[in-house]
């Protein structure tokens, strides 16, 4: 693991409640990768599942993760995100509180401050959700 | 799960297949103080949300969102600036399905536009 669940918001602008990511167990140039465990209190959980919404949210997380820790390998802050474009959503099934999944994010281009990813959502081996996103990187 | 915490619908109206929902924003909701300190930005994922129980609240079911070809997230909304929202939603029945074509807009601002599949639980 690189970042425990303490330290992970040092990598992301978000704040509780709206965190929707645990730990960052991997990061390089072209990918990252976190874990999720869906506490019951979430705000994007409805009927005991945590929502397409919050599918997003964790995928969008998980590229903000990744930047903050390259930004923090090289001595620089963590700035906001923002989504602007998703394609392609496919969720086939959703996580319950107390599972955790899995979410990996591949860098698939980056024009100015705009990153294109593709994400894949995983419970128990089991790809549940997977897009691509555009995000665009605030420049201060 | 939104509706009545970060939202209210404050009107609706259906003309056809096309149906109309007008939005107020809580600025007070937990989630802007997370989302981000001291700078409130709805979430995108929030707005796609806001699609879902808008067609839950006009079927009377609960759906999911099975796939999404196409979201926008044209604009961003501070809940001080813009509190009052407008949503359309072209929708179409498939069998079990459900085809929506949405937008959130005021007046001739778009803030979001969206295409994709739900099915009822």
């Amino acid at each position: 693991m690189l970042v425990p669940q303490e330290d992970i918001l040092t990598l992301i602008p978000q704040r509780p409640p709206f965190v929707m990511i645990s730990t960052l167990i991997e990061s390089n140039e072209t990918s990252s990768t976190t874990t999720f465990t869906i506490p019951s209190d979430n705000v994007l959980v409805e009927n005991g599942k945590l929502s397409e919404a919050g599918l997003l949210e964790n995928i969008a997380q998980t590229a903000a993760a990744g930047t903050g820790y390259a930004a923090q390998q090289n001595g620089a802050g963590v700035k906001d995100g923002y989504i602007g474009a998703i394609k392609n959503l496919e969720v086939f099934d959703r996580a319950k509180i107390g599972d955790t999944i899995v979410t990996t994010i591949t860098i698939e281009d980056q024009i100015f401050d705009a990153t294109l990813i593709a994400g894949s959502v995983k419970l128990n081996g089991q790809l549940i959700a997977q897009c691509q996103m555009k995000i665009f990187i605030s420049s201060n | 799960m939104l509706q009545n915490n970060l939202f209210t619908f404050t009107g609706s109206s259906t003309e056809g297949n096309l149906i109309k929902f007008a939005i107020t924003l809580n600025a007070d909701s937990s989630i802007f103080a997370g989302h981000f300190p001291g700078q409130p930005v709805l979430p995108g994922v929030c707005m796609m949300q806001m699609v879902k129980e808008a067609i839950e609240t006009h079927l009377g079911q609960k759906t999911d969102l099975v796939k999404a070809a196409d979201l926008k997230f044209l604009s961003m909304i501070d809940p001080g600036q813009t509190p009052v929202l407008s949503l359309e939603i072209k929708l179409t029945a498939l069998e079990e399905r459900y085809n929506a074509d949405a937008k959130l807009f005021v007046d001739d601002v778009v803030f979001f536009k969206f295409k994709g599949t739900f099915k009822v639980q």
